[in-house]
């Protein structure tokens, strides 16, 4: 078939629809045609908004199916990321020899951690956060990953600001000790140190005297 | 080996596995949305593709403006989806992370040996057939192909002395866009149609060049080039360019009131097949590449003539597939 024979066919068809349509408006006055544009209009309208509805519908579905999706890999593989209820439930599920606890806790910090965030993929690496007596405020946070982790993708708390930065020597590991304002608007300070296996960062709203006093008891 | 964690979460890291993923989610809903709510326009299903390229390109620096802890894993433990996480679970003990590497490494090769090398090549042998095949100023252009491109611009708003025109039996159409911009017309294929198919494709072209005053285009195939990795937008990239052919044939419609001299002009323009049966990969490849030219000249030949009429208001709901993917993604880190 040719093409202009087929363009011929494709064109009858769409003459003998359009036919049909002038054949029904012969039939209608002008006041039924305008009331049927009306409509037209009115349902145009309506299908817009239908249209809205629907994907409403399926983007709701979309973000389950992702959600469930998200799930998967935690039953794959247990060790992902994800909170703890305590350190006990950490262990069971990750395994004991990486956690190091200090053998120093600054007055006023309640035992036990208040959140614990663990994982063993893609690396190995915990938050432990504490909080004081007195409030429900977190005033000591614990960092621990293997040398593969970054311990600031650990950090719900962060410095807004620093104001000194001093490179110390405890118990002959390099620290950093940094002295600022956090987040939270609370004065803070923080020390950063690694040994041949893991790195550690401890954050604390105490004095940064306590602060190096924890990190002591925690280097064996 | 280099740390792919450090790797994955580092802001570079993020933004290209994050643009990847938030192109699938965009590209599945505008699929969906011009189902919906029956997008037919070449015009507006080509904006609703270009939400596809945009959208994730442009909107990661701003989710991590609005909150710079988005990729934290405090944010990601209560995300609708971490990537992460199906990135490092290992599948047959090997890290999914592997799959997306190895993706978008045939994605790369692709984009360099079907888009890249070509457009190169296709730039240095139209700037050398201009320049050798172009019939010289000095030279007497035949006076039969001048009148016979006069007759058919007569009433296009497009001048004469800016067509050039290429001393070649093929039957070639194409425009060069710029400042000055040009249409390029072989004697074979002045000599084959007739006023009112040459017309069309005259039209076609002109079509082309008032189409890029707007550099939308230009800018999508930046935005392509840079996610060169990125299959989605190689493919959306393509279904874009196709649009576009589709909106300048309806400008050469309104501009020559004549659907069937373009439908007969494109028909006339469909290589014929015998012409690519090669052996062995070459030929393959050829007929792969023949095969989708002819779907996508089909496709065009198929909705010439015919209406559209979009029955729901577009704007809006543009507008509200952006917002709804804008939405979803925040939430996919």
């Amino acid at each position: 078939m040719s093409s202009s024979k087929g363009f011929r066919l494709l064109k009858e068809e769409q003459n003998r629809v359009e036919g049909i349509h002038r054949q029904i408006l012969d039939f209608v006055d002008l006041r039924t045609y305008t009331l049927l544009h009306h409509y037209s209009m009115k349902s145009d309208r309506a299908f817009t908004l239908r249209g809205i509805l629907i994907m409403l519908v399926i983007s709701v579905i979309i973000a389950t199916a992702l959600y469930s999706a998200n799930l998967m890999p935690s039953l794959i593989d247990k060790g992902f990321a994800r909170q703890y209820g305590s350190l006990e439930e950490v262990r069971r599920t990750l395994g004991n020899e990486h956690i190091t606890i200090p053998n120093y806790f600054p007055e006023g910090i309640r035992w036990p951690p208040s959140y614990i965030v663990a994982q063993r993929s893609p690396f190995w690496g915990i938050v432990m956060e504490f909080q004081s007596r007195d409030s429900e405020q977190t005033v000591l946070s614990i960092i621990q990953t293997d040398l593969k982790g970054l311990t600031e993708s650990f950090r719900r708390l962060d410095f807004k600001e620093v104001r000194e930065e001093v490179e110390y020597s405890i118990k002959k590991n390099k620290a950093i000790l940094k002295v600022g304002i956090c987040d939270n608007g609370w004065e803070c300070n923080s020390i950063r140190w690694q040994d041949k296996t893991r790195r550690f960062e401890i954050l604390s709203t105490s004095s940064p005297f306590e602060t190096m006093k924890i990190a002591e008891g925690m280097m064996h | 080996m280099p740390n792919i964690n450090a790797l994955l979460t580092s802001y570079f890291g993020m933004y290209a596995v994050q643009v990847l993923v938030h192109s699938l989610i965009a590209s599945l809903i505008v699929d969906i949305a011009l189902l919906v709510w029956k997008i037919t326009k070449p015009v507006n299903q080509q904006a609703f593709r270009l939400i596809v390229l945009f959208l994730p390109f442009m909107m990661y620096p701003i989710y991590q403006f609005i909150n710079p802890d988005r990729g934290s894993l405090f944010f990601r433990l209560h995300s609708l989806t971490d990537i992460n996480k199906w990135l490092f679970t290992e599948i047959v003990g090997l890290p999914m992370y592997f799959l997306l590497l190895a993706v978008c490494v045939l994605t790369s090769v692709v984009f360099i040996i079907q888009e890249f090398l070509p457009m190169v090549m296709q730039f240095l042998y139209q700037r050398s057939r201009s320049a050798q095949d172009a019939l010289q100023e000095e030279d007497v252009l035949p006076e039969e192909f001048v009148e016979r491109l006069e007759e058919a611009l007569e009433g296009l708003p497009f001048h004469i002395d800016d067509i050039k025109i290429i001393n070649n039996d093929d039957l070639e159409l194409f425009s060069s866009t710029g400042l000055r911009p040009k249409i390029y017309a072989t004697t074979g294929i002045i000599d084959a149609f007739d006023r009112e198919h040459l017309r069309a494709a005259l039209a076609h072209e002109i079509g082309h060049i008032v189409r890029s005053r707007k550099p939308i285009l230009m800018v999508a195939y930046v935005v392509r080039c840079i996610m060169f990795f990125n299959p989605i937008a190689l493919i959306e990239f393509r279904k874009i360019a196709q649009e576009e052919e589709k909106i300048c044939d309806d400008i050469a419609i309104e501009l020559t009131n004549n659907p069937e001299a373009l439908y007969d002009a494109i028909a006339m323009m469909r290589p014929e097949y015998e012409a690519y049966e090669e052996g062995g990969i070459k030929g393959v490849a050829s007929s792969l590449e023949h095969y989708s030219h002819e779907v996508m000249l089909k496709n065009r030949l198929m909705r010439i003539g015919g209406q559209s009429y979009e029955r729901s208001d577009s704007a809006i709901a543009f507008s509200f597939t952006v917002l709804l993917i804008a939405g979803l993604n925040y939430f996919i880190v």
